[in-house]
């Protein structure tokens, strides 16, 4: 009984954990918004929810896990700046590292992608 | 890397906390902007946001080792739990620290005993030969081998790389130490004679030890050559450090065993404390070859069959164990072609490690520490119950924190973990405390041991703690913090929120598994003490038995002395014809008895078979307790010839084949028959097996001449002269003063022989044996007791917890039932029998439980007789 307790615990873990689409994708939205221009935290997560259009369901707080993430692994650099609207803001950079990781990141995302449109495909079999 | 990350920690976590504040208020003024009132805006950024202080969390764990640094993190929470509540925490490690002390203290004893090797050089490569006789005879024998055997194993074998030998530690009068230029050395010119205990060991014994000498040297390749050439002595550091003063002059100086002199060559290292099995440490070591010297009348050197002398082997470096019995085996095989021993033939050959103590094999041996080991396992675990309880009760104290904790979004695993983390705290501070605990428990039992062994048997009581015991300890430890964190860790954590966070907590629903829970663990404890009870119960009926008993034979006027001994068996009878004659002549001493093994000291067991009787052949007794006794044994102790009559003194010094039997014995073997003029067949061999028959003449009365807390099951008295043993006891009845018939002896034997001056002390049979009894059974008993008691006080601490804590998680409960009109005798009655009903569960399985372990001991031990606790009669 306790045991089926704890078991029922993992598993809402788990649920939340779901929302992150798949383990790297968030980094990889992350790493191509940065190519375009360095922006900092906030103003990478509503670039994100704008382009995606609200279709992809992203907490603004999960991005600093995985901005720390990316920082350890030296794929993105920051520094503290004064925004134009006069405010503290700390700005993520790409570096060499994260450029490279994201064109390795986004064929395999490609290739995946392309795998799963053939197998989705109707009529095919 | 990982150390700068360390250092730049706190500054990242800045840098985030801050980070995160300026998204938010950017957010809040956007959003306010866009029309929403500050409060909402506040809210709905926050509600987007996320759980900020599980985000933070999350992001400071990517530059973390999580699981060390939770750890860590925990473990100083857990300290700062503890020094909140010192008064839990005190009496938990007490309690702990005794549970784990115990078995730690049992497991030292058991590591020394059973699990040590031999404190030697190279003790991990050191084997013990073990000999497997036909007849599955075991015991002491099974360690003996003859010198022949010795030395052709020695020469023969190609798994050891080295074999030594040493006898069993034989006791010896010596006369030390004479110097023959002694200028210096009045005071110990000559000694009065002293017993010494000495080993007889192969020259090699020493070296191949690693007993590097202190002083002086140790014996040379070639002091095992020739038989009685090498009268050298190598004296052990402590009898060095005690009996001489750590004389550095002692080299060079002579010892007397028997007639002849022995000089000392050196002294073993203060770190030798020799090979054990018996756990008793030699004063000096003496060449094998002067066996004749040490112990005359006996011929170990030339006779093939004399099993006498335990032999080690080092291990070849190639060589494993398997291969080992393999080989011994067949030299053995091949001895024996030359060598045949009709009576008892050995089959096989083995090796085993090399433990100090010797046959920790026999299964009497594993009964007890099995038994011993359930025992104080169950005292730890009614700690760990209680314990388990206390933490239940303080759980619900801290069901708030815990519900804030996982109202903030820490996972439940987090917090089990936190839980245990706490637990395996208090075990692990409880196990230090219990190898405190140990180290005196140990020491005490030691001590103990040394005094059952007697003052003069040299018993090695230092065996500090190996890295063995710690371990064991730890990982009791640990599982100890399991045993009593995990199921309050688990139920703690598995909350109702909102509940929890209304009020704290009075749900009725939710209490019920939590309760059955630790009405469990008090139904275990009450079952576990209430078996103690009755087990030192028994034990204590035991004591009084021992105490008060009559052992049906005289003891207070009974003196054990022994005898004059000289190198000439010839000379030796007529010597103690002699000293007999005196001693009778002596108007103190009003009777002198004869007797090989001193009533309530020692027994002698052996095989019977009754002939000519009616009984099935397994219904008769097969095996008995003996002595070899003069007639005059049943005049000097009192005990009654019922039936028949006693010996002649002509047919004891003839040694007729004639038997008196036991009362008892004669019930068993020949029942409703005349036992006189029956036959009986006795295996009177001591290490070969022969078989002598006997004629029953006499019945004596039964009497508590082994065990002072049972009458003797079944008893043969054989007449003394039989050559078989050669310690005779005289047994002294002197009615009187004994001081004065002390100084009446000494002046007659010094007439026979100025130079053999006895050293002896008369002490009665009851002042010695009876007393010694009486301790060993005061001692079980007490410790029994001990455990019992303190057990009680655990589990009556843990009723008192459960019903207390009942009680407050009822009240209001109570107050309705008294709203509803109860009367206070209602609510009472209530209260008690919902406490009472795991007190009335654990006392009837308690009771089953101490049916069956009482069965048990009384099958195992035959209570308390100090031989017959693991070898003595069945």
């Amino acid at each position: 009984m306790v045991w089926l307790a704890l078991g029922e615990n993992f598993l809402s873990m788990k649920n939340r954990e779901q929302r992150d689409l798949f383990p790297g994708a968030l980094e990889m939205m992350i790493l191509r918004t940065l190519k375009r221009q360095p922006l900092h935290g906030y103003a990478l997560a509503q670039h994100i929810k704008r382009t995606s259009k609200g279709l992809l369901q992203i907490e603004e707080g999960s991005l600093y896990p995985a901005l720390q993430r990316l920082l350890k692994e030296e794929m993105v650099k920051a520094e503290w700046n004064i925004s134009s609207t006069n405010r503290r803001v700390r700005i993520y950079k790409l570096t060499a590292k994260g450029t490279k990781h994201l064109e390795h990141e986004v064929s395999r995302f490609e290739r995946m992608l392309e795998g799963i449109t053939q197998v989705l495909a109707p009529g095919e079999s | 890397m990982w150390l700068k990350q360390l250092f730049s920690r706190r500054r990242l976590y800045g840098d985030l906390s801050e980070e995160i504040r300026e998204h938010l208020e950017e957010k809040i003024d956007e959003l306010a902007a866009s029309g929403m009132s500050r409060k909402e805006a506040i809210a709905a950024a926050h509600r987007q946001f996320g759980n900020i202080t599980l985000i933070e969390e999350d992001s400071r764990t990517v530059w973390q080792w999580p699981s060390i640094e939770n750890f860590l993190m925990d473990v100083r929470y857990g300290l700062r739990m503890l020094a909140k509540s010192p008064i839990f925490a005190v009496v938990a490690v007490l309690t702990l620290g005794f549970g784990i002390g115990l078995n730690t203290t049992l497991f030292s004893v058991v590591n020394a005993v059973a699990l040590k090797p031999v404190p030697v050089r190279d003790s991990g490569r050191i084997v013990r030969l073990e000999r497997w006789f036909a007849n599955n005879l075991h015991g002491d024998s099974q360690y003996a081998f003859s010198y022949e055997e010795f030395r052709y194993f020695a020469g023969q074998n190609r798994v050891f790389s080295s074999l030594i030998a040493t006898s069993f530690p034989l006791r010896v009068t010596a006369l030390l130490p004479l110097d023959p230029a002694a200028a210096r050395v009045a005071k110990t010119l000559i000694g009065p004679p002293e017993n010494a205990t000495v080993q007889l060991v192969s020259e090699n014994y020493l070296a191949e030890a690693g007993a590097l000498p202190a002083l002086g040297r140790g014996f040379r390749s070639d002091e095992g050559e020739i038989a009685g050439a090498d009268p050298v002595a190598v004296l052990s550091y402590p009898y060095w450090q005690t009996r001489f003063g750590s004389d550095p002059l002692i080299l060079g100086k002579v010892l007397k065993i028997n007639d002849t002199a022995f000089t000392v060559i050196g002294v073993a290292p203060r770190e030798f404390v020799g090979t054990g099995n018996p756990p008793v440490m030699a004063d000096f070591w003496v060449p094998l070859t002067m066996q004749a010297q040490v112990l005359p009348g006996q011929d170990w050197l030339n006779q093939p069959l004399d099993y006498e002398i335990q032999l080690l082997g080092y291990l070849a470096p190639t060589a494993v164990m398997k291969q080992a019995d393999a080989d011994t085996s067949v030299l053995e095989q091949r001895f024996a072609q030359d060598h045949p021993n009709p009576e008892n033939k050995t089959t096989a050959i083995t090796v085993q490690r090399a433990t100090f103590f010797g046959n920790t094999e026999d299964w009497r041996f594993r009964a007890i520490v099995t038994l011993l080991m359930v025992i104080v396992g169950m005292v730890l675990v009614i700690a760990c119950a209680n314990l388990a309880n206390m933490l239940l009760a303080k759980a619900s104290g801290r069901q708030t924190e815990v519900a804030v904790r996982l109202a903030l979004g820490a996972s439940r695993t987090r917090l089990v973990r936190q839980l245990l983390t706490e637990s395996m705290l208090l075990a692990v501070i409880g196990g230090a405390a219990g190898v405190l605990f140990s180290l005196w428990g140990t020491r005490a039992l030691w001590l103990a041991a040394g005094q059952f062994a007697g003052s003069h048997s040299a018993f090695v009581t230092e065996t500090p703690p190996d890295g063995r015991v710690f371990g064991y300890t730890l990982l009791l430890s640990l599982c100890t913090g399991v045993l009593f964190g995990l199921s309050p860790a688990l139920q703690s954590s598995r909350l109702d929120l909102t509940t929890s966070l209304k009020d704290a907590g009075t749900a009725f629903g939710q209490r019920l598994d939590r309760s059955r829970l630790r009405g469990l663990l008090v139904a275990g404890q009450i079952a576990v003490s209430t078996l103690f009870l009755i087990v030192a119960g028994l034990l204590a009926r035991g004591l009084v038995r021992s105490q008060g008993v009559d052992p049906g034979f005289e003891v207070r006027t009974v003196y054990p002395m022994p005898l004059l001994y000289n190198i000439d068996p010839a000379k030796n009878n007529a010597l103690r014809q002699q000293e007999i004659e005196r001693l009778e002549a002596l108007p103190d001493i009003q009777k002198v008895a004869l007797v090989d093994f001193i009533p309530l000291r020692a027994t002698w067991t052996t095989e019977v078979k009754a002939l000519e009787t009616k009984v099935a052949p397994g219904g008769t007794p097969s095996s008995v307790l003996a002595r070899h006794i003069s007639p005059a044994y049943f005049d000097t102790l009192g005990i009654p010839i019922v039936r028949g009559r006693n010996f002649t003194r002509d047919e004891a010094l003839s040694g007729a084949p004639l038997a008196i039997v036991s009362a008892a014995m004669a019930r068993q073997s020949w029942p409703e028959e005349d036992p006189l003029g029956k036959k009986i067949k006795v295996l009177t061999g001591w290490t070969k097996r022969e078989w002598s028959v006997f004629e029953v003449v006499g019945v004596a009365g039964d009497v508590r001449s082994a065990n002072i807390s049972r009458l003797d099951p079944a008893f043969v008295y054989l007449p003394t002269s039989s050559a078989n043993f050669k310690d005779y006891f005289a047994l002294l009845r002197i009615p009187g003063d004994q001081r004065d018939a002390m100084g009446a002896i000494r002046s007659a034997l010094e007439q026979i022989d100025g130079r053999l001056r006895p050293a002896f002390s008369l002490l009665s049979l009851e002042d010695s044996e009876v007393k010694a009894q009486a301790l060993m059974a005061r001692t079980f008993t007490l410790s029994a007791m001990f455990l019992a008691g303190v057990a009680l006080i655990l589990a009556s601490i843990g009723v008192y917890g459960v019903m207390a804590f009942l009680v407050t998680q009822r009240e209001k409960e109570v107050g309705i039932h008294m709203a509803l009109g109860a009367t206070r005798q209602n609510v009472l009655l209530l209260m008690l029998r919902q406490g009472m009903r795991p007190v009335i569960f654990g006392g009837v399985l308690g009771m089953v439980g101490a049916f069956t372990v009482s069965g048990f001991m009384r099958a195992l031990l035959i209570f308390p007789g100090s031989v017959d606790v693991l070898y003595g009669a069945r």
